[in-house]
């Protein structure tokens, strides 16, 4: 198992959990990815829909970067959350069951586990 | 066709699924344009080097995600100092085929046991380097290649690696992907971007800031990822995505106002370029041979041809053999730094 696997084990561990990949969020290319359910997409197209959405906030003047996209589905919270680096960024695309968890903490322990991934 | 022989590989993704059916470990040495060298461990990709895109060596450097001190002090602790991986492997079999496997673990290990990178982040990059590299690779012609089995394992690796299979998808999927953004690859490839006229540098993200500040008429997308460590295919895609968005001075435009020898591009200087400390350091800029000089400087009418693509890579080569035994040299000597 490559590192990259076993970090994101960890984040699987995390309550309510079901999903976690980490791609990178210019190339799309995913450096891994654990547990089942269905994603928002793969990671070139979580990239891809990262891309656009702070190209067009950067057009429409908006300052500062983007941090995260949350999509909610009836049966789970989609968090993508970029992972700044020195680099360029990564995204920790989260899945999370939505019996478990809502969706303000589900934000905050994703932004967390996100922290905790390039530690 | 004789079914006991299998066919001679016809081309280089072809011949790295035979290989990992074989588990095979060594290297593929690759003549062409640009060429490189593929490594594989138990017939998975782990690195690939070429002039065509930044090793990771580069892309941690010139990203400035470690200083050259750093890495200089965990590759002394990792015991390496000589510089000639991969191609030279066959004149230093003796020497390197021994000690090199458990050598190029350690580059990896000292560089996370100092605590300059992650564990994950290490493997992130190492791993972006494999198809970035690949894909440089297949945007131009490849002409021969040799299975080298006792080539020198690299100095840094994707752990476990990447399936041929993989990196050969993600290739084309780069590639059709470029080609619905901008047009043909090898267009891109030869594209010498410059900022458009107008560009408040509010609307932008900083690492298109980054290259619409190094995008100064001269360089190739390549060149623009070796001067701030990224790699060759984000950077393309990020100008084929400003260019879109008009961030790029249009193309039709530009081949009538490239100067071979002219007035400075209309760049503001890089902020960090006066009083940087590492800027004093030898650095590797591979295709400019006076490191440390600030890009405005290095106008001259022999980098201009845009026909001499085949002599262009020559001396970009050169170059690079050139640092190399620059970078060696300063490794063995502990007083050059």
């Amino acid at each position: 198992m490559s590192t990259v696997e076993a970090a994101l084990r960890e984040v699987l561990d995390s309550p309510g959990v079901v999903r976690a990949t980490l791609a990178d969020a210019v190339t799309g290319l995913t450096y891994g990815a654990v547990g089942s359910g269905t994603a928002a997409g793969d990671g070139a197209e979580i990239a891809e829909l990262a891309t656009l959405v702070s190209g067009r906030m950067h057009e429409a003047g908006a300052g500062g970067e983007l941090e995260s996209l949350v999509i909610t589905t009836a049966r789970a919270h989609h968090v993508v959350q970029l992972v700044p680096r020195r680099g360029d960024a990564l995204v920790l695309a989260v899945v999370l069951d939505r019996a478990s968890t809502n969706l303000a903490l589900a934000i905050r322990q994703v932004n967390d586990l996100a922290k905790a991934v390039l530690a | 066709m004789s079914p006991a022989a299998p066919p001679a590989p016809r081309n280089v993704p072809t011949l790295l699924v035979r290989l990992q059916e074989e588990r095979f470990t060594g290297a593929v040495l690759v003549s062409g344009t640009p060429g490189g060298v593929v490594h594989l461990r138990r017939g998975l990709v782990v690195a690939v080097e070429t002039p065509g895109a930044p090793s990771v060596e580069t892309v941690l450097l010139k990203s400035r995600r470690i200083t050259e001190e750093d890495w200089s002090a965990a590759r002394a602790a990792a015991g390496r100092t000589d510089d000639a991986p991969g191609p030279a492997a066959t004149e230093a079999t003796t020497e390197a085929a021994e000690s090199a496997p458990t050598e190029a673990a350690d580059l990896g290990s000292a560089l996370v046991g100092h605590g300059l990178i992650g564990g994950v982040e290490l493997e992130v990059v190492c791993t972006a380097a494999v198809f970035d590299g690949a894909f440089a690779m297949s945007l131009g012609p490849v002409e021969s290649w040799q299975v080298e089995p006792a080539a020198a394992a690299p100095e840094l690796g994707a752990r476990p690696g990447v399936e041929p299979r993989q990196l050969a998808e993600e290739t084309v999927r780069r590639g059709t992907l470029l080609a619905r953004l901008w047009g043909p690859l090898g267009e891109i490839a030869e594209a010498r971007p410059r900022p458009a006229a107008q560009v408040e540098s509010g609307q932008l993200a900083p690492r298109h800031r980054d290259l619409l500040l190094n995008a100064n008429g001269r360089r190739v997308p390549r060149d623009l990822a070796f001067a701030v460590g990224r790699g060759v295919f984000p950077v393309m895609l990020d100008l084929a995505r400003m260019r879109e968005r008009r961030l790029l001075r249009p193309e039709a435009e530009q081949a009538a106002t490239v100067p071979a020898v002219g007035p400075r591009a209309p760049v503001p200087a890089q902020p960090s370029a006066a009083p940087d400390p590492a800027a004093a350091l030898p650095r590797r800029v591979p295709g400019d041979r006076r490191p440390g000089t600030a890009p405005a400087d290095e106008a001259g009418p022999h980098r201009m041809e845009a026909d001499a693509t085949a002599d262009a890579l020559r001396r970009i080569q050169q170059a690079l053999a050139d640092s190399r035994r620059a970078e060696a040299a300063r490794h063995v000597d502990p007083d050059a730094g």
